[in-house]
């Protein structure tokens, strides 16, 4: 009588639906310590020059109180990209991306992670994405113009970026940069 | 086993011989290095890079932080 119970209470086990964690959970389905994950996210900005790897972990224990945070998403993505996780970058500036839809740097990061990959196309696509949401955001536009000029395929766009960063590039060697490729370009483009 | 009997053996016995070459080609290029800091090795490493499609003067871009 005993094994058709515990055979049963498998199956119930089984068919209870386990938490299904992506960036479109609810985060009202999950417990967070958003504080918590709060304090151990300004704890690894503080770490991140000087230990990544103590900041990878305080990180990664911020997503574990809380796997709703999007900047620990974004920043663990920095530091896997640094080390040349790809796979793993990507992923977590996936999650930054769904939960941070109005801003740009989950998406320029999305972008850089796909250009080192050697998705040209996909990082594009994530470029074009960032600059939607925030129009002429400066690095995009950098990265965007620097990855048309290395694919040699120039977009109508392009010398519209490459005036925007000749005048407004993050850095000098940006914004000589820019002047240099524009000089470069055939006449009426 | 008929084979590793002396001087008969070599009638049961089989034995062939091949030789096999392999050639290993080590392409160097020459760079004279005129200048007593070596400024040239710029040069030559950005030739690579240009060769690749990035020009010589793109700046890096970094991913972004959070806070």
């Amino acid at each position: 009588m005993k094994a058709p119970l515990v055979l049963l209470a498998a199956l119930a086990a089984c068919a209870t639906p386990d938490t299904v964690r992506g960036p479109y959970t609810s985060p009202a389905e999950l417990p967070r310590d958003t504080s918590r994950a709060a304090t151990l996210v300004e704890a690894a900005s503080a770490a991140r020059d000087a230990d990544p790897a103590k900041a990878e972990a305080l990180l990664r224990d911020a997503l574990t109180a809380d796997l709703f945070h999007a900047e620990a998403h974004n920043n663990l993505g920095v530091l896997l990209l640094a080390r040349g996780d790809l796979y793993g970058a990507a992923h977590e500036f996936e999650w930054a991306r769904k939960l941070l839809p109005g801003h740009p740097e989950p998406r320029l990061n999305l972008a850089l992670t796909l250009e080192r990959a050697g998705q040209a196309q996909a990082a594009e696509s994530s470029y074009a994405a960032a600059l939607e949401v925030h129009p002429g955001y400066m690095p995009a536009l950098q990265g965007a113009a620097r990855l048309a000029l290395a694919e040699g395929r120039p977009t109508e766009a392009l010398p519209q970026w490459l005036a925007e960063i000749a005048l407004g590039g993050e850095t000098e060697e940006w914004r000589a940069w820019a002047r240099a490729r524009a000089s470069e370009l055939p006449a009426g483009r | 086993m008929l084979g590793r009997i002396p001087v008969l053996g070599a009638l049961f016995r089989d034995t062939s011989r091949s030789s096999e070459t392999t050639r290993t080609f080590v392409f160097l290029r020459c760079d004279v290095q005129r200048s007593e800091s070596f400024r040239g090795l710029r040069d030559a490493s950005d030739r690579a890079g240009r060769a690749a499609g990035l020009a010589a003067d793109t700046p890096s871009l970094e991913p972004r932080w959070m806070r």
